[in-house]
């Protein structure tokens, strides 16, 4: 079951390809911040798995609200006249690191547990 | 159950990360260095920029290819070579403002009105600076729809001049194309009759000239009739050249 995520990621990437959708350069850059919300939910939701408290409903409506408020607010920076865009990429960019640390420490906290030999029984 | 969800939730959102990366990795190609861009806006500028130019560029490039199409058609066949040059000379000529144009435009009569209200302070002051209040006007209604203006029977061309020229007993003259003209001052302008309108209700022209005791009547002239802007018949540049008859 573990491997569907990959499959997923791959489905994704064929359909991109296949589909062959071009976005003009001008709108390249909310892709650009919508992708990162995307990465940073993404790795939130792996770390509320590890940590026990995944919620679908969350994980989910976080990854399209995230997204679309992340181009919208580049949207409207760039309106503005104002680089708000960067608030976004500061944002989303330390918390991707925060999950990716969190994660990392699980993932090892695991491993040491499978390799620590067991008590041994009176 | 939970567990379920989980991957479920994982491997669509891994879908649609995946689409996304594509469609940006596809689309925004990674674009030459050309120098210390401030800020992601400067970019932006510049690729619209950039855009705007590969649109005309490949405008031009289409009308001379269409040209050179042309001049092969026409190979071996001088009558078909002189008449395909005639064309590009009339085209030309029509471009430079050489030749007359019709249509529908408007009609700006300026003149010295006494009878207006006068005010000391703006009174005359038209006779001091003619050639700057013509001057922003034929700008204002080229930058807004006027194909063809002239002035007192004077075509303004990419050469033209409207010049305010002191005599030697004080008086000023003010000339267009280097030629003296007199009030009343006619502009004639064919276009876009409302564009035309609009800006100069907008920047208030007859208001303002009515404050130097000048009335201007704008009249427009809907139809095919409309107006008639002369050609430019003054000198030409390149005065140097000359054509070579041979044979």
């Amino acid at each position: 079951m573990i491997w569907l995520p990959v499959l997923g990621l791959l489905v994704g990437v064929a359909v991109g390809y296949v589909a062959n959708v071009h976005i003009p350069v001008m709108y390249s850059s909310y892709l650009s911040i919508a992708i990162l919300a995307a990465i940073d939910t993404v790795m939130g939701g792996v770390r509320a798995s590890l940590e026990r408290s995944f919620d679908s409903t969350v994980f989910l409506s976080g990854f399209f609200f995230n997204t679309l408020v992340a181009a919208l607010l580049a949207y409207i920076g760039n309106q503005l006249g104002v680089d708000l865009y960067l608030a976004a990429v500061v944002a989303f960019g330390v918390r991707l690191f925060q999950n990716i640390a969190v994660i990392r420490r699980h993932v090892f906290a695991k491993s040491s547990r499978r390799k620590r030999p067991a008590p041994p029984v009176a | 159950m939970k567990r379920n969800r989980l991957i479920w939730s994982l491997t669509g959102v891994a879908a649609v990360l995946g689409f996304l990366l594509t469609v940006q990795l596809t689309s925004a190609a990674p674009a030459p260095d050309s120098g210390s861009l401030s800020s992601y806006i400067d970019l932006k500028t510049e690729v619209e920029e950039q855009a705007q130019e590969h649109v005309q560029l490949l405008q031009q490039i289409a009308k001379a290819e269409s040209q050179v199409q042309a001049y092969k058609n026409a190979k071996g066949h001088q009558a078909a070579m002189m008449e395909a040059l005639q064309q590009d000379a009339a085209t030309v000529a029509k471009e430079a403002g050489l030749t007359s144009v019709t249509g529908p435009g408007i009609t700006i009569a300026i003149s010295f009105d006494p009878s207006l209200p006068y005010n000391a302070s703006t009174a005359g002051l038209f006779d001091q600076d003619a050639d700057q209040e013509l001057g922003l006007i034929v700008n204002d209604l080229f930058a807004n729809g006027a194909q063809a203006i002239s002035i007192n029977g004077q075509r303004l061309v990419t050469t033209s001049s409207i010049r305010l020229v002191a005599g030697l007993g004080g008086t000023s003259d003010l000339q267009v194309n280097t030629v003296p003209i007199e009030s009343p001052y006619v502009i004639t302008a064919v276009g876009d009759i409302q564009r035309m309108q609009a800006i100069l209700t907008l920047n208030d022209v007859v208001t303002e000239l009515a404050l130097m005791q000048e009335r201007c009547t704008i009249t427009p002239h809907t139809g095919a009739e409309g107006v008639t802007v002369a050609g430019y018949q003054g000198p030409l540049p390149g005065n140097f050249a000359k054509e070579v008859h041979n044979g």
